[in-house]
């Protein structure tokens, strides 16, 4: 943890060196175009960071997980995840990998406490959803890889209040429903640094968009530290902490 | 016969019981045997037996025991397909062999036992000395000595450990999974799991079959390495191709700025779209967007609606409609797009002067536009578009309180066969080559390239007619988007007044309308409502490449000429005459054309996103 720490800060100090000359006016508009752009693509990538896709460890039969950091902190996701082991390793019969079902749930707070004192919200919805399964096999005592789908939904749904509603080329819009859903293949790998620790990798596919997404994770007996990358992303690299509890 | 059927049910009962009770066992029979050996292997057949040399396919029952010498190795198969590998100087007792309980009793020397499948309340325990080892699906290594000295190897899946004498300090049981392992030095000491070092899971893995030498142990383990090599290799290869063809594709997105779209329009005619963005001149950026129809009709049917009227012809075989805007500025811009935002976040770029341009190309020797000129407004700091655009380079720019500074047009018909073809002259005013004649009426001249001086060339060509206007201020412009229904169409009608030439005056065709009609369409055609994109779950991005901008525009004659009275929308819509104010394709006065343009975002949003600070530093 001690090394992992001064990595981190090693990291963070030589990234400030290096983007001395950035132009942060000219970033920061170029990211609020690509967020105006795929407002729902921006805040799904939050979404991803807390959606619990890696295995259950071996001899686990249950896990439940919350994201922490960046979405209850300080984005207000607040968030539950769980897993289920449908089946061990060569439990059934030799060769027969382990398999997880995966799934969980999140709600925006601040998007409804926003519109409490709003004067032309009238209400506000932000959450989203994903299902799916892991499938998770040993190539040799330390290394297992893992294959998985997901289903992805993100609801962003905003009502105005009667007589506040905004115009559209000369039309009231009453609200605006919009979203994200797809469909990912996940394929990754996870070995060992310790008893009760693993890091795993992994790769997310978006089969609708077309998107790739990676998660580097390091995990213990109760969080989980990550780094997902979206490369199409308007923030490409999301630092993750995690709760998690396996039983 | 009672009695007969009663005894065959007997006789079915019990042959049925039996069957249930000797099937399983008769599928169990058979004890543990010995797959293969070699040098020195005793075997105690039972639990009261003697020690006799042992031999392939020799079987062991229940209490019986296998051992082997220095030297010696031997594979034993059970019942459940359970396969133990011994090593030498190892002894192994089968303690118990029952149909859901088998236990191994490990009393020294190293063992390697592979566990498959078993039935559901089936149990498999290897003891040793000082530890009980309860496993399932498992693959694992075990040593131990006479004094209970141990250690454990989990391969595949999970052993859960007891100790048989509670340790003086931590936890008596542990579940070790797979990668992990545990070593007892001393019965009753302290020891937890432990990571399986490189060299512990080589050994564990090697095999374990008899009469093999150390150096074909590991012959299948470098197998496995080579091929996990190559697999990095290839990988390693895949990676960098990929590098290259993304590399690629990004010189090929930064060179080749382009797009395209087949649709139809909100008249039914086939589209087909062109967008292209440009740099005809280094300081110069130029964006258009070409609409081609194969055949063009209008049936008017927005007239009722609060359209306008078309008096152009109907099926009008290859028709070219044409929005174009350029922009130059005060430095030469950079090559890659990508390098954009930071030469724009440079405060000493201005932009020098723009132009938009619109037209219609039906007949082939002219063309009916709709243009409009920006210059920059250096003690303004920005673009303007006034009738000081149409003065030569270096004139004194107009105040914002002067009455004057109103938005400016240009349009008309070019025709060719004058000194300049009607192609050249649109050319000429996309590059704001164009000035006031002074005649007091609203005619234009071309300037020289560098607009410091007028060339002496009327715009328009013989029989052309092509004038500058002014937006009036005093009349009321006519716009039908007010107070529609919710969730209507996404349709807007709108018309403004202008006066020729800023004459100020009340003489007949002094005053006309640019009057639009503007859609947003899907691509079969069909408009839109506010809910296609409000409650849709598509990204931005999904929802502009599925939709488009139809604008069809129109120069109108006013049937007042007289802006002092068009105070309300009303009046200003009865104002718009059917007739159009120029003549096309040699038609009688007022049979005029319109400007068809369908307009597909999907260009102009990613040149958007790339130069949204150099948007935001010209402020209009």
């Amino acid at each position: 943890m001690k090394r992992l720490t001064l990595t981190f800060l090693a990291l963070f100090l030589m990234q400030g060196a290096a983007n001395a000359r950035i132009d942060w006016t000219s970033t920061g508009m170029k990211m609020v175009g690509e967020i105006v752009a795929n407002p729902a693509g921006f805040f799904y990538d939050f979404q991803q960071d807390l959606e619990a896709t890696t295995p259950l460890p071996p001899g686990r039969s249950f896990g439940i997980q919350t994201g922490l950091f960046p979405t209850l902190i300080p984005l207000t996701y607040t968030n539950a995840s769980a897993k289920l082991r449908l089946h061990a390793e060569g439990h059934l019969a030799p060769g027969v990998p382990q398999v997880d079902l995966i799934g969980g749930y999140w709600n925006m707070l601040a998007a409804k406490m926003a519109t409490k004192d709003s004067q032309t919200i009238d209400s506000a919805k932000f959450g989203g959803y994903y299902a799916g399964a892991i499938v998770t096999s040993s190539v040799s005592p330390r290394v297992r890889t893992f294959w998985g789908y997901k289903h992805s939904v993100l609801d962003a749904k905003l009502k105005f209040k009667a007589g506040q509603e905004p115009e559209f080329l000369g039309t009231k819009v009453n609200s605006f429903d919009t979203g994200f859903n797809d469909d990912f293949f996940i394929a990754g790998i996870e070995t060992p640094k310790g008893v009760g620790k693993l890091w795993s990798m992994q790769l997310n596919y978006g089969l609708k968009t077309q998107t790739i997404s990676t998660k580097v994770s390091w995990y213990g007996k109760y969080f989980e530290l990550g780094l997902n990358i979206f490369p199409e992303g308007v923030l490409v690299v999301h630092p993750v902490w995690n709760f998690h509890l396996n039983f | 016969m009672r009695t007969k059927i009663t005894l065959f049910c007997e006789y079915f009962f019990a042959f049925s019981l039996f069957l249930l009770i000797a099937l399983p066992s008769g599928l169990l029979a058979g004890e543990s045997k010995i797959l293969s050996m070699s040098g020195t292997v005793e075997v105690r057949p039972t639990r009261e037996g003697q020690w006799t040399a042992a031999s392939e396919n020799m079987e062991i029952g229940e209490g019986g025991a296998i051992r082997t010498g220095a030297g010696g190795g031997a594979v034993m198969l059970m019942p459940n397909k359970t396969k133990v590998w011994l090593k030498e100087s190892s002894s192994l007792e089968l303690e118990q062999r029952q149909t859901l309980a088998s236990r191994l009793a490990l009393v020294f020397g190293r063992i390697k036992v592979r566990v498959p499948h078993l039935l559901r309340k089936e149990r498999f325990e290897v003891r040793t000395p000082s530890a009980v080892c309860a496993v399932r699906g498992t693959e694992f290594t075990l040593g131990t000595d006479e004094e209970g000295k141990m250690d454990l190897q989990v391969l595949f899946g999970e052993v859960k450990l007891k100790f048989a004498i509670p340790p003086d300090r931590g936890s008596d049981e542990f579940s070790i999974p797979q990668g992990q392992g545990l070593r007892l030095e001393e019965k009753g000491r302290e020891a937890k799991p432990a990571l399986l070092t490189p060299k512990a899971e080589r050994e564990a893995l090697e095999n374990w079959n008899p009469g093999l030498k150390p150096a074909e142990r590991q012959k299948d383990l470098r197998q496995k390495e080579n091929d996990r090599a190559q697999i990095r290799e290839f990988a390693k290869v895949t990676t960098n191709s990929e590098n290259t063809v993304k590399s690629f594709l990004n010189v090929v997105k930064e060179s080749d700025l382009e797009a395209g779209r087949t649709l139809n329009d909100v008249h039914g005619n086939l589209v087909r779209v062109d967008q292209r963005m440009v740099r005809p001149e280094p300081d110069q950026i130029q964006f258009f967007n070409l609409v081609k129809r194969p055949v063009y009709g209008n049936n008017g049917s927005s007239l009722a609606d609060g359209g306008f009227k078309y008096n152009g012809a109907q099926g009008v075989p290859e028709r070219l409609d044409y929005m174009q805007m350029t922009m130059a500025f005060s430095k030469d811009l950079p090559q890659s797009l990508e390098q954009w935002p930071s030469f724009f976040s440079d405060n000493s770029i201005k932009p020098s002067w723009a132009s938009f341009v619109l037209a219609n190309r039906t007949d082939a020797s002219e063309i009916f536009f709709v243009a409009q000129g920006y210059k920059y407004d250096a003690p303004r700091d920005m673009l303007v578009n006034n009738p000081w655009v149409l003065t030569v380079d270096g004139t004194t720019p107009m105040l914002d309180t002067n009455p004057d500074d109103r938005n400016v047009i240009m349009t008309g018909i070019l025709k060719d066969g004058g000194a300049v073809t009607a192609l050249d002259g649109l050319n000429r005013i996309s590059k704001l080559q164009v000035l006031d004649a002074g005649a007091g009426n609203g005619t234009l001249v071309y300037s020289n390239a560098d607009r410091s001086a007028s060339s002496g060339i009327s715009v328009g060509g013989p029989g052309g007619n092509v004038v500058w206007a002014v937006k009036t201020d005093n009349a009321s412009s006519y716009s039908s988007s007010n107070n529609r229904p919710d969730n209507a169409p996404l349709v807007q009608y709108q018309a403004d007044m202008y006066d020729i030439g800023n004459q100020q005056g009340a003489g007949a065709n002094e005053y006309m309308w640019f009057a639009k009609e503007n859609y947003v369409i899907g691509n079969g055609g069909n408009i839109r409502t506010a809910s296609d994109f409000t409650n849709s779950s598509s990204d931005l991005f999904t929802l502009l490449k599925s939709n488009a901008l139809e604008s069809v525009m129109y120069i109108k004659k006013s049937v007042s000429n007289d802006p002092g009275t068009i105070i309300t929308g009303q009046n200003a819509k009865a104002d718009i005459s059917v007739s159009d104010y120029f003549a096309y394709g040699g038609g009688a006065a007022g049979s005029g054309t319109n400007i068809d343009v369908v307009f597909i975002p999907d260009l102009m949003v990613a040149a958007v996103q790339r130069m949204l600070p150099a948007i935001t530093n010209l402020k209009d």
